[in-house]
C-alpha cells in the first residue's frame, strides 16, 4: 500500500482530480496539437523527399483536387490519433479509478484493523 | 523443479531485499551500454565520446526516470550527428520530433524496452523484446520497440555511409536539398527496417492477446507464437526484399526470444495447473463460476526453533549453586561437591532443586528472598503457571 501511495498513486490520484470527461476532452486537445505539429512535419518531409516532382507538377496539378487529398489525409491522421487517445486515455482513467478504489477499501480495512486491535 | 522454484523464491528475496541498489546498478549499465552502442555508431563529437563524459552522464541517467533517458538519448544522438552533418542532425531531429509526437504523446511506461533495444540488438535478440513487451506491458510495446528499431536503422545508415554525407556537406540549396533527400532515402528504402517494425508490432500483439486467454499455458504459447510470427514475417520479407536480414541470426534469435519469454513466464506466471479448482457462488447480482489456478509456490520446510527462556531467578539460583563452594566452609564438609545446577541457560530448574538446595543446608525462604520472589509473594500462593514452571 505504501509502494502504490509513493509511486502509482500520485499519478493516479491526479488522473482522478478530473472528471472522466474533462480529463479525455484534455488529452483529445493536446493530441490534436501535436497530431498536427506531426503532419506538418511529415508533410514537410514529404515535400522535401519528393521536391523535384513537386516543382514539376505545380503548374499542372489540380490545386483544389491536391488540398482536398491533403485535409483528407489531415483529417484521417488526426482522427486515427484521436481514436487511439479516447481508447488509450478512457483505460487509463479506468484503471487509476480501480486502483484508487482497491487502495482506499484496504485503507479502510486497515483502520477498522487498528481501531480493533486498540479497543482490545 | 523444486530447486528451481526455490532459486526463485531466493532470488526474488534477494531482489526485494536490495531492490533500490539493483534497480539502480541494472538501469545504469543499462544506460552505460547503451551510450556505449550510440558512440560506438556514430560518436563523432568526441568529446561527448569520451570514456569520463560517457560514465558521468550513465551515473546522471541513474537518477532519472527512464522516460527522461529517451530524451537525453535524443539529444545525445543529435550532438554526434550535428558534428557530422548539419542535414544529418536536422534529419534525426525531424525523425526524433515524429516519434515524440505521435508516440511518445501517450507516455508509455515500457521506455525500459527502448533502453534495453542496443544492448539485446548487439548480442543479437532484438527479437526478445517485444515478446517480453507483450507479456509485461501492452500491445503498445511493439510501437516502443519499432521506435528503436526506426533510430538504430538510421544511426546504422549514417554510420555505413558518414564519408558520403560528410563530405557532400555545404550550403547550397540543391545540394542540400540533395543531401536530405539521400538522408530520407536511408529511412524509407530500408525494407529491412519496414519488415522488423511489422514483425515486432505482430509479436507483441500476437503475445498480448494469447497471454490474456484463459488456456493453459498461456504465457508459454504466447511467446512461442510471438517467436514465430516474427519469423515467419522475417522470413518472407527477407526472401519478397533484398534485406540485410540474416537468416540465421533470426532463427537464433527467435530461439532465444522464446527462451526470455518462458524464464519471464517461470518467474511471473507460474502456475499448477494440476491443482485447478473450480468453484461457483453468487451474490444478489450475479452467479460466479470461478476456475481458480494455484500458483506455483516453493514451500520452506518448517524449522522448529525450540525456545528456551531464562525464569526468574533460575539464573541467580544457578550462579549461587556454582558458587556455592564458597558459602560452605569446605573444612566442615570436605567430601562435598556441589552439584551442577546448569549455566543459567536452561528453561527452568529440574523440580526439586530448591529443596535439594536445602538439603545441603541453604534454606528454601532465603533462596525464594535473595531471588527476589519473597517480596512479591508467599511461594505457597504461587500462580499454578508459576507452580507449573518449577
Amino acid at each position: 500500500m505504501a509502494a502504490y501511495e509513493q509511486r502509482d498513486g500520485i499519478r493516479d490520484e491526479k488522473i482522478n482530480s478530473y472528471f472522466r470527461g474533462d480529463y479525455i476532452t484534455r488529452q483529445v486537445l493536446l493530441t490534436i496539437i501535436s497530431a498536427t505539429a506531426a503532419f506538418v512535419i511529415l508533410f514537410g518531409i514529404y515535400g522535401i523527399y519528393n521536391f523535384e516532382t513537386l516543382v514539376v507538377e505545380i503548374y499542372s496539378m489540380n490545386i483544389q483536387e491536391f488540398l482536398t487529398a491533403l485535409l483528407l489525409g489531415y483529417a484521417l491522421f488526426v482522427g486515427g490519433m484521436i481514436a487511439i487517445t479516447v481508447w488509450v486515455y478512457s483505460a487509463r482513467y479506468k484503471r487509476a479509478r480501480r486502483h484508487l478504489n482497491a487502495f482506499y477499501q484496504d485503507l479502510h480495512r486497515l483502520s477498522v484493523s487498528y481501531q480493533k486491535e486498540k479497543e482490545d | 523443479m523444486t530447486t528451481l522454484l526455490e532459486l526463485r523464491e531466493r532470488a526474488i528475496s534477494v531482489y526485494s531485499q536490495y531492490e533500490n541498489y539493483v534497480n539502480m546498478g541494472a538501469k545504469f549499465l543499462v544506460v552505460l551500454l547503451g551510450l556505449i552502442y550510440i558512440n560506438s555508431q556514430i560518436g563523432y563529437q568526441t568529446t561527448l565520446a569520451g570514456g569520463l563524459p560517457t560514465f558521468l552522464i550513465a551515473l546522471i541517467c541513474t537518477l532519472i526516470p527512464a522516460g527522461m533517458i529517451v530524451a537525453v538519448y535524443g539529444v545525445i544522438i543529435l550532438v554526434h550527428l550535428y558534428s557530422l552533418a548539419l542535414e544529418a542532425a536536422a534529419i534525426g531531429a525531424i525523425l526524433l520530433l515524429v516519434m515524440l509526437l505521435v508516440y511518445y504523446r501517450f507516455t508509455p511506461r515500457d521506455s525500459m524496452l527502448l533502453l534495453l533495444y542496443p544492448i539485446f540488438r548487439t548480442i543479437g535478440i532484438p527479437y526478445a523484446l517485444p515478446i517480453a513487451g507483450g507479456l509485461l506491458y501492452s500491445p503498445a510495446s511493439g510501437a516502443t520497440v519499432a521506435v528503436g528499431i526506426i533510430t538504430d536503422s538510421f544511426i546504422r545508415f549514417v554510420h555505413q555511409n558518414e564519408t558520403a554525407i560528410s563530405s557532400a556537406s555545404g550550403t547550397d540549396t540543391d545540394g542540400m536539398v540533395s543531401r536530405f533527400q539521400f538522408l530520407l532515402d536511408g529511412i524509407m528504402q530500408n525494407h529491412g527496417m519496414m519488415i522488423r517494425v511489422i514483425a515486432v508490432v505482430a509479436a507483441a500483439v500476437a503475445v498480448y492477446l494469447i497471454r490474456r486467454l484463459p488456456i493453459r499455458q498461456a504465457w508459454i504459447i504466447a511467446s512461442g507464437i510471438g517467436a514465430l510470427s516474427q519469423l515467419l514475417i522475417l522470413l518472407v520479407g527477407a526472401m519478397i526484399y533484398n534485406t540485410d536480414i540474416s537468416i540465421v541470426g533470426v532463427l537464433f534469435g527467435s530461439i532465444v526470444s522464446f527462451g526470455v519469454g518462458a524464464v519471464i513466464s517461470f518467474f511471473l506466471f507460474n502456475l499448477d495447473y494440476t491443482r485447478i479448482e473450480n468453484t461457483q457462488f453468487e451474490d444478489d447480482d450475479y452467479y460466479y463460476y470461478v476456475k481458480a489456478v494455484p500458483k506455483n509456490i516453493y514451500a520452506r520446510p518448517k524449522r522448529t526453533v525450540k525456545t528456551i527462556n531464562i525464569r526468574r531467578g533460575t539464573q541467580g539460583y544457578a550462579e549461587d549453586i556454582r558458587g556455592a563452594e564458597n558459602r560452605y566452609d569446605s573444612n566442615e564438609s570436605a567430601a562435598w561437591e556441589p552439584e551442577y545446577a546448569g549455566d543459567g541457560q536452561e528453561e527452568s530448574g529440574p523440580d526439586g532443586r530448591y529443596e535439594d538446595a536445602e538439603q545441603n543446608g541453604y534454606p528454601q525462604e532465603e533462596r525464594y528472598r535473595e531471588d527476589g520472589y519473597a517480596e512479591e509473594q508467599e511461594p505457597e500462593s504461587y500462580s499454578d503457571d508459576f507452580q507449573d514452571d518449577f
